[in-house]
């Protein structure tokens, strides 16, 4: 697997941040002239792969005020899958922890445009859970989609008649809880946030919104992506095609905003607007 | 979108095993309470454990759906339900 450094007296300096590396070397995909979806719109070099994200992962640290050079997306992202290699091997892969984390199940279609879930089974398991993972801290999902019209994009249910639930769906399905079902986004970009305990702040393509909730507890089941688990099994399948998916703690408005902004260049850059 | 009706035994034996090397079936039940599986399971099949999914005869989804009153309903269900205890018992006879 290449692996581009350079010395400075004798001590390596990568051109790529920690996480870029991992995650390509998990991938599978060398930074190389080797030609990816060949005669399609999302035709890649493997080194424009590793640009792409490169510039991605840059972004999201200046956005956290994380330093670069450091393997640090850890400190605040629990998750982060780019759907990037056009396999279901690939698109399981997290840049946080760059390790197969995802686990797929049902019916999904796999290319250079992201992971399609079916609509009547698919769905993957994120590995994330919110209430180990963050406890009493705030936290919020920000993802990109496309081509969504029915079922919820992510979530999780934490109790039977709990109040701990996480959901985004765009059938405004009538749940209560700490995040709440509310309107979604057929293509493009939402985040699902809170920066306080009364407050749901919920951005669709860039315009917010905010919503009176009150806060309860994290949920303390694994977040499922392309449908909810419900005390461990899927439900409300969606038809939706994933992009990118990621779990942040304690995000602030303007943090949100930055991390769109970057996810939008990335989709970009990769021809998945 | 296909799906293909599958048995209680066949659910039993593909639940939760990976079809593709990554992922696994997910049966479920379709509006008429038929176990199901999808397109993309059958079509993506690499299992050679499991080769007769790739048999499984495919039909639209919900195309089969059937609008029955609740007395049609329990002898549906009595049928699957002998169906499958025919099935059971002759696997038990030739064990």
């Amino acid at each position: 697997m290449s692996r581009r450094s350079v010395f400075f007296k004798g001590i390596p300096v990568a051109l790529y941040e920690p996480e870029t590396i991992a995650y390509f070397n998990t991938l599978g995909i060398a930074d190389d002239a080797t030609v990816y979806f060949s005669a399609t719109a999302y035709e890649k070099t493997g080194t424009q792969l590793w640009a792409a994200i490169e510039t991605y992962v840059l972004a999201l640290k200046t956005a956290l005020s994380l330093t670069a050079g450091i393997n640090n997306l850890s400190t605040r992202l629990g998750h982060l899958y780019p759907f990037i290699g056009g396999t279901a091997a690939r698109h399981i892969v997290d840049l946080v922890s760059g390790t197969s984390k995802g686990t797929l199940s049902g019916g999904w279609t796999h290319d250079g445009s992201g992971a399609l879930a079916n609509g009547t089974n698919g769905y993957m398991n994120s590995g994330t859970n919110p209430n180990t993972l963050y406890g009493t801290n705030y936290y919020g999902y920000i993802g990109y989609n496309n081509a969504y019209t029915a079922g919820l994009l992510w979530g999780s249910a934490g109790s039977i008649g709990g109040a701990d639930y996480d959901y985004s769906s765009i059938n405004g399905v009538s749940l209560h809880g700490s995040f709440k079902s509310m309107t979604g986004v057929t293509t493009g970009y939402s985040s699902l946030y809170r920066t306080n305990a009364t407050q749901i702040k919920y951005r669709k393509n860039g315009v917010l919104q905010t919503i009176a909730q009150n806060y309860a507890a994290a949920t303390n089941n694994n977040v499922y992506i392309g449908a909810y688990n419900n005390l461990g099994s899927p439900g409300i399948y969606s038809n939706g095609k994933f992009q990118l998916r990621l779990i942040i703690k304690q995000p602030t408005d303007t943090e949100v905003a930055n991390i769109e902004t970057a996810i939008v260049t990335l989709q970009t850059t990769l021809n998945r607007l | 979108m296909k799906i293909a009706i599958i048995n209680i035994e066949q659910h039993r034996e593909i639940y939760g095993q990976l079809y593709d090397g990554v992922t696994t079936f997910n049966p479920t039940l379709d509006k008429d309470g038929n176990m199901i599986i999808t397109e993309q399971e059958i079509d993506q099949l690499t299992n050679l454990n499991y080769t007769w999914v790739a048999n499984l005869i495919k039909v639209e989804k919900d195309s089969q759906l059937k609008t029955l009153t609740k007395e049609e309903w329990l002898l549906e269900d009595k049928a699957k339900l002998e169906s499958e205890l025919s099935k059971l018992q002759d696997k038990l006879k030739t064990k």
